[in-house]
């Protein structure tokens, strides 16, 4: 397995928090330097961040009172759909018509912004996957913020579908050795043109370790849990808990917890966390706080140990094999099938890639209309 | 592939133009595991690399050990292994593989070897003897001088595990492979290896026995890795998503039929133990080889590297 990034699929930039009208935002993606922003009409766009005349980043360029986007370097001016509009160098006013940022696919949805970081016409091929809780008021949603982690995505991909590392690695915290236990079902399917692969994990009758119990109060309870992988640039947990017999009566706790993986390079990728949890459910062990707020206040700790480990794996990545297989258990099916569809997913961008000129930078690329 | 770092801790003239060749890791250590039937990748130099059968136990972990023939009309791997590998030097090996397994559910192994065609045999009698399982090695040659192993393979005389026929370079004089494989016992595997004329004889010989009873493997194949030799019969995989319906050939696997066709699968050790190619099936039964999936797994998922099928067809979610 080459541990390589899917480049043809729509990655989270950021949540739409992050996005101020006029501010410009830089981001490291898939390889690409780009410049986002939110124009003051309010829609964000994405942009190839090298001014198209000497490769200046715009991201280091201001917004002028007529809206502009002026580079810093030679102060050439681009309009929000990435056309230059003037040239101080040209004051006759000529602007060749090469001159323009090369835009690059982007929407927003369900409180999030996605970005195309591969081949623009297969944009339209491939949906950003729904994440209702995100934006859905009933819902409180609190999220990490970006977090720089040095390795390849997929070994986040693999460690957010497999909850049997749970003990030893997050020991004292979430460690809950009965995680490694529950008989897991394996389920795939295709959405928005992506094929997911998806863990069930149900329990009855389980004891809440500790914390849940702090989380989701009953003690007792029929549990669902399941980790998706949506698509190359997200993974979906869902845990539902409800008194035994009553899942899906309307007692059921629980949280919805995306995250989003966003590749760098072949060595490292933004993470990000976004724990959603009903708007009106607190805490038992502090009832001053919700839920969500509550479950925020672990993950730094649970994070900082999942990031020691990730590195630590890549850095193991150095080495060259001489013969060495990872051993493969039954628990990892869906690791194994995360990577087929990855490396499918290579094979196929790959094919389209083979198939279709290089175009230049500057050229006009086809866009998917903002929604 | 991967690729490991040895030296070359030992050279043997075995009999007339036949060297054994022991490997050691480079940095001291255990090897890989292998299964007997297995071969190794050796890059004899630059743009040079030839498969060689392992031909010790495969118990030893510390090293591996090929047989090579001088072959002075060959394509030249077999001269440069004896005329430039010297004790000490390094040199790059591919991990093992394996082509050429024993069948796990025989109840007798009846392994057939022409000449140097000895050499998986070899590892296979130490496997079938530490496992305590019946088997019977023929072993055909031109003459004492050109005998391979003759110190082990006596024992295995001695011991009623073997027998060896010389025919002096006239095949006519040499075992009756026809009269010897006449009768198929059932249970008995049959493993056969040897120069191009001894595998036509034994495709012969053993064209009326049961599918999946007979299992060969040539060498002196080309560079290229050689294609599973196992004696497999044909079938049809169907691409549950497209409709394709391909045709897996007995020398094929599904994993190299589906790459040949341009659909995608991801393999790794192409041996059926490291899952990479974990495919779901949606109809058919399929015929499992791997080591690690359970019967849940196997009533759901295939290993498309090695698996066969029992059903005409196999479709897959592909």
């Amino acid at each position: 397995m080459d541990y390589k990034y899917v480049k043809d699929c729509w990655y989270v930039a950021g949540l739409s928090h992050e996005f101020k009208p006029s501010v410009l935002t830089k981001h490291l993606i898939a390889e690409q330097s780009l410049a986002i922003w939110r124009t003051a009409q309010g829609n964000v766009v994405a942009f190839d961040n090298r001014c198209c005349h000497k490769r200046f980043p715009i991201s280091e360029g201001r917004f002028l009172d007529n809206g502009l986007l002026e580079c810093a370097y030679h102060g050439l001016c681009y309009d929000s759909a990435g056309a230059c509009v003037k040239i101080p160098a040209h004051p006759d006013g000529k602007i060749p018509p090469s001159a323009r940022l090369r835009p690059y696919p982007v929407l927003e949805q369900d409180g999030l912004v996605w970005v195309w970081s591969g081949n623009p016409e297969r944009a339209s091929l491939f949906k950003p996957p729904p994440t209702p809780e995100i934006a859905d008021p009933g819902w409180e949603a609190i999220d990490s913020g970006p977090m720089a982690i040095p390795a390849n995505y997929l070994l986040l991909v693999e460690n957010l579908l497999d909850i049997t590392h749970f003990y030893p690695l997050h020991d004292g915290n979430i460690g809950d050795y009965a995680n490694s236990e529950i008989p897991i079902e394996l389920e795939e399917g295709e959405e928005g043109g992506y094929r997911f692969v998806r863990t069930r994990r149900r329990a009855s009758n389980h004891k809440q370790p500790p914390y849940f119990i702090d989380w989701f109060h009953y003690e007792m309870v029929d549990r669902e849990h399941t980790h998706c992988m949506v698509t190359p640039g997200l993974t979906r947990v869902e845990l539902r808990v409800a008194p035994p017999g009553q899942l899906g009566t309307g007692k059921d706790h629980g949280y919805t917890l995306f995250h989003t993986h966003t590749p760098v390079d072949n060595g490292n990728h933004i993470w990000r966390w976004i724990v959603s949890c009903r708007a009106d459910h607190m805490s038992k062990g502090d009832p001053t706080q919700s839920t969500a707020a509550r479950i925020a206040g672990m993950f730094p700790e649970v994070v900082d140990q999942d990031r020691w480990a990730l590195e630590k794996q890549q850095h193991m990545m150095e080495y060259p094999d001489n013969g060495y297989s990872e051993l493969f258990l039954r628990s990892d099916k869906a690791l194994r099938r995360a990577r087929q569809i990855l490396a499918q997913m290579q094979h196929d961008e790959s094919k389209a890639a083979a198939s279709r000129p290089l175009t230049r930078v500057n050229a006009p690329a086809a866009q998917v209309p903002a929604e | 592939m991967d690729t490991l770092h040895a030296h070359v801790h030992a050279i043997v003239l075995e009999a007339d133009g036949i060297a054994t060749f022991e490997f050691r890791h480079a940095h001291g250590g255990e090897l890989p595991a292998f299964r007997a039937g297995a071969h190794i990748d050796v890059h004899i130099r630059p743009g040079c690399v030839r498969q060689f059968s392992l031909c010790n136990d495969p118990r030893e972990r510390q090293r591996y050990v090929v047989a090579v023939l001088r072959e002075e009309s060959g394509r030249g791997g077999s001269k440069a292994m004896h005329d430039l590998l010297r004790i000490g030097q390094s040199v790059t090996l591919g991990a093992p593989r394996n082509f050429f397994p024993l069948a796990r559910d025989a109840r007798r192994h009846f392994l057939v070897a022409g000449g140097i065609g000895v050499t998986p045999m070899m590892a296979m009698a130490s496997e079938l003897q530490a496992q305590e399982q019946d088997f019977f090695l023929h072993y055909c040659t031109r003459s004492p001088e050109r005998t391979a192993f003759r110190e082990r393979v006596s024992g295995l005389v001695a011991s009623g595990h073997a027998a060896i026929h010389h025919d002096d370079g006239d095949p006519s004089r040499g075992l009756d492979l026809r009269a010897l494989l006449l009768q198929p016992e059932p249970g008995t595997h049959v493993y056969y290896c040897g120069p191009p004329g001894f595998m036509g004889a034994a495709a012969k010989a053993t064209a009326h026995w049961p599918s999946g009873s007979v299992h060969f493997e040539h060498f002196g194949a080309p560079a290229a890795p050689v294609a599973a030799a196992l004696c497999n019969s044909a079938f049809r995989v169907r691409l549950a998503r497209s409709g394709v319906v391909l045709d897996v050939p007995a020398d094929k696997s599904i994993a190299e039929v589906l790459k040949e066709n341009d659909v995608f699968i991801e393999t790794s050790c192409e041996e059926g133990y490291c899952g990479t190619c974990l495919t779901r099936y949606t109809a058919g039964e399929p015929e499992h080889r791997d080591s690690v999936l359970d019967d849940d797994d196997h009533r759901e998922f295939v290993l498309v590297c090695c698996a066969r099928a029992r059903t005409p067809t196999l479709e897959l979610d592909l």
